[in-house]
């Protein structure tokens, strides 16, 4: 489809979740709206449903993809779209030297470090699409088709906390945001009802949250299981740290039992309730979880709403008069791996940059043919403070079976130890309590019941070994995967301009010509002193309970550190932060709290990368809040 | 090997009555789908791993039920020579999953010819029951079922 003769009010690079929000609140206000989509179209999310898409995907295909896939990874519904190619976790490996404070050394049994050799762009991204400058790899990953990340999103949507808001002020940590806890909690109520989250009020209210008056969340409280309870059980009355530990419902993007609302009405958003299938990280198979293909469904339904597929925005240009932004340049495609088939411009009033945190640094970063520095880049800081909830994974056994691997992947967490006085010395965290057994750290079921029945030789050769069978094996599985549990602490990172930002590559492209992103990523002294705390922290629980603690090396270990002599292995949590700040002066931020660039008046860039620093709290109900704030001010921009 | 062998051999390795693993009716083909593993080329199967397998199990197979386990763990699971192969029939199993023969199962060194089966072969995987549960991605329980102890299958 050639839109590239039509006028848009707005034109929004990117379909994936702040893009469909703002898609959806626009075209509510009777705007016209564009959208740019880099990936594939999802079946039905169409403009025109008559029209044949180029390529599409389902939820059917994705599930079978998932079934087939060996390593059952956050990308394995997923395949890879060598036009817009996304990273992928299998892919994340040590750096040499894999810390500051590390000689050069691999970890035992590493794969010595590849150089990155990118003259056939597909067999280079099959190995990895980030170019990982290090020291320490950026875990974290994100989908590029239609509805954008939300596809792997786990469900969490808790509120930040109002401390979370003033870092600088309170603990004299980093900077403040320019806006506060009270000038978001509005657009949380809106969000809350947008995705569908079912949490209750009472359970919330910690550490200063407030609701408004008589508000309920749209449904109730999704059900703690048989672990959480045992937890709870044993750490209610436990402090860590002058923390308190014990468990709460956690807040979930998921349909539970619909509550009357403030105005009367049942919530419904016509979509099943939750059956526990315990996937939904990387798919709901039946969109009991919120995706943002749900809001795109109902911006399309406006008729005010055109989205092209397969159009990969690479270039923003600028009227060096007025410094307006005058259009989106984009590439298209036919097929995932086919040559690019033409390049286009889309022209709007306003433009908004919703392509993700990493590549809307980029896109913004590679936009740079009449300003060197890239657009909106006055400040320097486009592309800087990436950052992340880096997680440290702890696992055991408890004494008494808790029947894992049911239910949501996590249904509660600790929060207690989200905010204290030690935030002015390390970072905080929050602690998410896994459903699914030792799946994320150790590979269960499969490389438990395999060493069962396969034990690996001491000389890690392919040599047959005995195990055990039958009645033996049968036994066996009941008794340790029925204890099996682990916990995820997901750890507070500052943000660092100097040593955490991502750049577009100048010598690796993807298969359109575009350039992929270069990442630079290490933990400062701060987020490593979480890390110690965590390692503590479960100690701590672990003896309280009972628990056997089995924590070591995690199937997933490229993101290796060492601090203080002690190894620890971090995971990304897929919570991408900072690339594109807003704050209070345009020396030291990309745009202000509407999320408008300082430096172009009709551009708006909106994203978890608008988040100056990253709280404890899952960041994407707040990203939502922050859409719905920016499409406040850019509807009321046209008044 | 034939289906009839391939299943009694399944029910000695996996611990489940020969009729659990074929019931009567099976419109899902289950144990007709794992089978045909091993006659899959790409599998690389020695032929005569997978003969001596075959008599071997024919050798004991009558074998009275309190004494076959002994029979089987001595005759197969510590006869190194076909071990591997009677190892990849549980996984077929309790994962729907092949393991390439030449490495061991938890190696992840590749190329290697490690595939699922067959998304039912997934969705049919005994191990996710043993403990309770149901396959990652595939339950048909009713919202808030996880608060529930569920009841684990009998091991007899
Ligand atoms: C495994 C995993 C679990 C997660 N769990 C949670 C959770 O429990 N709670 C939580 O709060 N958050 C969670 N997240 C994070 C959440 O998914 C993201 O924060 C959210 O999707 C970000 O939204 P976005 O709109 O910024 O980016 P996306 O949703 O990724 O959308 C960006 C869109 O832009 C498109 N695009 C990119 N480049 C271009 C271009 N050049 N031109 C045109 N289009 C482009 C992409 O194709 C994509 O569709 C999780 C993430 C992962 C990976
Ligand atoms: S537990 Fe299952 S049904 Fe519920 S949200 Fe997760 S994947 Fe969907």
């Amino acid at each position: 489809m050639d839109n590239s003769t039509k006028q848009y009010d707005a034109v929004i690079v990117g379909g994936g979740w702040a893009g469909s929000a703002l898609a959806y609140r626009l075209a509510s206000a009777n705007k016209k709206v564009l959208v740019l989509e880099a990936g594939i179209a999802i079946d039905g999310l169409v403009t025109n449903p008559d029209e044949n898409q180029l390529v599409t995907g389902n939820r059917a295909e994705f599930m079978n993809d998932f079934f087939m896939a060996m390593a059952k990874t956050p990308e394995s519904p997923y395949v890879q779209n060598y036009n817009a190619p996304r990273p992928a976790v299998l892919d994340i490996q040590p750096i040499p030297p894999f810390t500051l404070n590390n000689p050069a050394q691999l970890p035992a049994g590493a794969p010595p470090p590849a150089t990155i050799d990118c003259a056939d762009p597909k067999t280079s991204i099959d190995k990895g699409y980030f170019i990982q400058r290090g020291p320490v790899p950026f875990g974290s990953t994100y989908e590029r088709r239609g509805g954008g990340t939300s596809w792997h999103w786990l469900g969490t949507s808790l509120r930040m906390l109002p401390n979370d808001f003033k870092l600088k002020t309170v603990y004299n940590q980093a900077v403040d945001w320019p806006i506060g806890y009270e000038d978001l909690s509005d657009y949380y109520d809106q969000a809350e009802f947008e995705i569908g989250v079912s949490a209750d009020v009472d359970e919330q209210q910690i550490h200063g949250i407030t609701f408004s008056e008589g508000y309920v969340y749209p449904m109730a409280k999704i059900p703690a299981t048989i672990l959480d309870n045992t937890m709870d059980a044993g750490l209610a009355d436990q402090t860590f740290d002058g923390s308190s530990l014990k468990v709460t419902g956690t807040p979930a993007g998921r349909n539970g039992v619909p509550n009357q609302m403030k105005n009367g009405e049942f919530y419904d958003n016509g979509r099943r309730q939750c059956q526990g299938n315990t996937n939904c990280t990387p798919i709901c198979p039946i969109q009991a979880k919120y995706d943002a293909t749900v809001t795109m469904a109902k911006a399309l339904m406006t008729g005010n709403v055109d989205i092209i597929y397969q159009a990969v925005a690479t270039n923003i240009t600028l009227d060096m008069t007025t410094m307006e932004v005058t259009g989106v340049e984009y590439k298209t495609y036919e097929t995932t791996g086919g040559p690019c088939t033409g390049t286009f411009t889309a022209t709007g009033t306003k433009y908004i940059v919703a392509a993700h945190a990493i590549e809307a640094a980029k896109l913004l970063l590679m936009s740079n043919t009449q300003i060197p520095a890239g657009v909106a880049n006055y400040s320097g800081q486009v592309g800087k403070n990436l950052m992340d909830h880096p997680m440290y994974l702890g696992w055991g056994l408890m004494p008494k079976p808790v029947y894992p691997f049911r239910g949501p992947l996590s249904t509660s967490g600790i929060e207690g130890t989200r905010d204290g006085a030690f935030r002015s010395e390390r970072a905080s965290f929050r602690i998410e309590i896994g459903n699914e057994g030792w799946n994320w750290p150790g590979g269960a079921p499969y490389n438990q019941v395999i060493d069962m029945v396969s034990p690996m030789p001491p000389d890690q050769s392919g040599a047959p070994t005995v195990g055990i069978f039958g009645t033996a094996l049968r036994q066996s599985i009941q008794s340790n995967f029925t204890r099996q549990f682990r916990i995820g602490f997901l750890i507070e990172q500052l943000p660092d301009a100097d040593n955490c930002y991502i750049v577009p590559s100048k010598t690796c492209f993807d298969n359109l010509g575009v350039p992929r992103p270069e990442i630079y990523y290490d933990f400062d002294v701060y987020t490593m002193e979480g890390f110690k705390a965590a390692a503590a922290a479960t100690d701590f629980i672990f003896n309280t309970l009972g628990v056997e603690n089995n924590t070591g090396v995690p199937v997933g270990n490229g993101g290796v550190f060492e601090y203080e002599g002690v190894k620890y292995y971090a995971q990304g949590a897929g919570h991408v932060m900072g690339t594109h700040r807003m704050g209070t002066t345009r020396d030291d931020s990309v745009t202000d709290a509407n999320m408008k660039s300082w430096d172009h008046d009709n551009l708006y860039i909106v994203g978890c990368g608008s988040m100056p620093t990253t709280a404890t709290s899952n960041p994407t109900l707040t990203m939502t809040a922050l859409a719905f704030k920016a499409a406040d001010a850019i509807i009321q921009s046209f008044a | 090997m034939t289906l009839d062998e391939f299943v009694s051999l399944s029910a000695a390795l996996t611990g489940y009555p020969a009729a659990t693993l074929k019931p009567q009716n099976d419109p899902q083909q289950i144990s007709e789908t794992l089978f045909a593993e091993l006659s899959l080329a790409s599998n690389n199967i020695p032929a005569a791993q997978l003969d001596e397998l075959t008599q071997v199990w024919n050798s004991i197979s009558a074998t009275p039920p309190p004494s076959l386990p002994a029979a089987v763990q001595v005759k197969i699971i510590e006869n190194l020579a076909i071990t591997r192969l009677a190892q990849n029939i549980i996984y077929l199993w309790f994962f729907g999953t092949w393991y390439d023969l030449a490495k061991n199962p938890n190696s992840f060194t590749s190329p290697n010819i490690d595939h699922v089966v067959s998304p039912l072969a997934y969705t049919n995987g005994l191990v996710w029951g043993e403990m309770g549960a149901h396959p990652m991605g595939y339950s048909v329980g009713e919202y808030g079922y996880w608060a529930n102890i569920p009841t684990l299958p009998q091991i007899n």
